[in-house]
């Protein structure tokens, strides 16, 4: 018998609240397709045929991950001293059942380019697939009737990472377990302060390998390093440079896409988690 | 000019959704599944990969257990609870998944844990729970070649 894995809740209890009582998955229909057009020659889209869930820390908890972090990020990294040089802790997720997705790079014919995620026509089992493409890079889930919604097409958490090593020599000194903490793919506030010295900074960065992330060192200046909350990637993409809204919500209420709470916020009690941790 | 990996152009487009880290493997890395990973979930710690994947580590508050197979009911409903039948004794990457490794400077001092979630989808819901998120891109959804009416 196939075994069904699934987290344990008993350290984050979920209390659901359903607003709605549509589904979140739909089965697949023939005929229905997603149209995309491509404006610029440099474009990509994620489609998600039934919808995601954002997951999120509560505001007020994000402290804890922060001085979790803080206090044992040297310790994670010495566990993985070969695949890599930052360690991402999550914070928060948006996960999908099916995705479909494209990048396109260097498309230079006028009047843009017209692509299709649709039901494939024909016999046998349906399945979504890229009808219409052209030169762009594709991917899309294999398993889009996957209830189970594990497949995670955002990510945001805190990037830990080891101190510049031009700096570690005088830091040395003071800490050897100093490490680098970075706010990764969000835009939000934190809704605390960080505290605790030099030993963190709350700079960001959009993409882990792009090695341009700027850090501020004393926790007093997190406020300045949230003036600097857009994506620190190179490219020459405008929009990116927009203003910052701090609050994603609203932000993205105003786009294309409604956001809406599906859940209560859920408690647990510290005796049962220091129960599970062994502490009692 | 050489031209960079799709997935940087995808990253570094759709960060600017504000959404978070766009990852261009979505799919829950299979060698941690067979341990008892069940995808992304908060408290992770991994690694993004070059590929624009996550790969698992290990997890800070929860330990993996064994629960029973969903009933199709169930399937309607992903965030229902169920009980445990047995924990794993699962190893990932040489380390045990639980807790006790990872923090060799002591355990951690967790509050209330609290989660936020929300769903994301068309506000239409007459018409269809999906969602397009793109950047310089306009998306419309047709049924049998007709395009519907513009999704807000």
């Amino acid at each position: 018998m196939a075994r069904f894995y699934r987290r344990s809740r008993n350290a984050v209890q979920f209390l659901r609240t359903f607003y709605t009582n549509l589904p979140l998955h739909r089965p697949i229909r023939a005929g229905l397709t997603f149209n995309i057009e491509c404006s610029s020659e440099k474009a990509a889209s994620l489609i998600l045929p039934n919808g995601a869930t954002r997951m999120d820390v509560h505001d007020e908890q994000l402290g804890q991950f922060f001085n979790l972090a803080r206090q044992h990020g040297a310790s994670w990294l010495r566990l993985f001293p070969f695949t890599g040089t930052s360690l991402c802790l999550v914070t928060g997720c948006v996960k999908t059942s099916s995705w479909a997705l494209m990048s396109l790079y260097g498309y230079s014919k006028s009047g843009g380019l017209s692509m299709k995620f649709g039901v494939a026509p024909g016999a046998g089992p349906i399945t979504w697939t890229w009808l219409e493409a052209g030169p762009a890079d594709t991917r899309h889930s294999t398993d889009t009737d996957d209830s189970n919604r594990n497949h995670c097409v955002f990510l945001r958490g805190i990037m830990i990472s080891k101190k510049d090593p031009k700096k570690w020599i005088w830091r040395s000194r003071q800490n050897k377990e100093q490490v680098n903490l970075d706010v990764l793919g969000t835009s939000k506030n934190l809704p605390f302060n960080m505290g605790g010295g030099n030993s963190a900074s709350g700079s960001t960065t959009g993409a882990p390998t792009s090695g341009g992330s700027s850090s501020s060192n004393s926790g007093g200046q997190h406020n300045a390093a949230l003036r600097n909350l857009s994506q620190n990637v190179d490219g020459g993409d405008t929009d990116s440079k927009s203003v910052i809204t701090p609050d994603i919500g609203s932000e993205y209420l105003a786009g294309d896409i409604d956001i809406e709470p599906l859940t209560e916020v859920p408690v647990v009690s510290y005796s049962s988690l220091s129960a599970w941790l062994g502490l009692i | 000019m050489s031209s960079p990996p799709p997935h940087e152009t995808y990253t570094e487009l759709l960060l600017t959704k504000k959404l978070g880290y766009p990852l261009y493997y979505p799919d829950p890395c299979t060698n941690a599944l067979r341990s008892g990973w069940s995808g992304v979930s908060i408290g992770d710690v991994g690694i993004i990969n070059d590929l624009g994947g996550y790969d698992f580590k290990f997890n800070v508050i929860e330990k993996p257990i064994i629960v029973p197979d969903p009933t199709s009911d169930e399937l309607d409903m992903p965030g229902v609870y169920r009980e445990a039948v047995g924990e794993t004794g699962s190893m990932a990457n040489g380390l045990p998944l639980h807790a006790e490794l990872s923090f060799l400077d002591g355990l951690p001092q967790f509050q209330h844990i609290m989660l936020e979630e929300r769903d994301i989808r068309y506000i239409d819901k007459a018409h269809h729970p999906g969602a397009v998120i793109g950047k310089h891109i306009t998306n419309t959804l047709s049924v049998n070649g007709k395009i519907l009416p513009q999704i807000p």
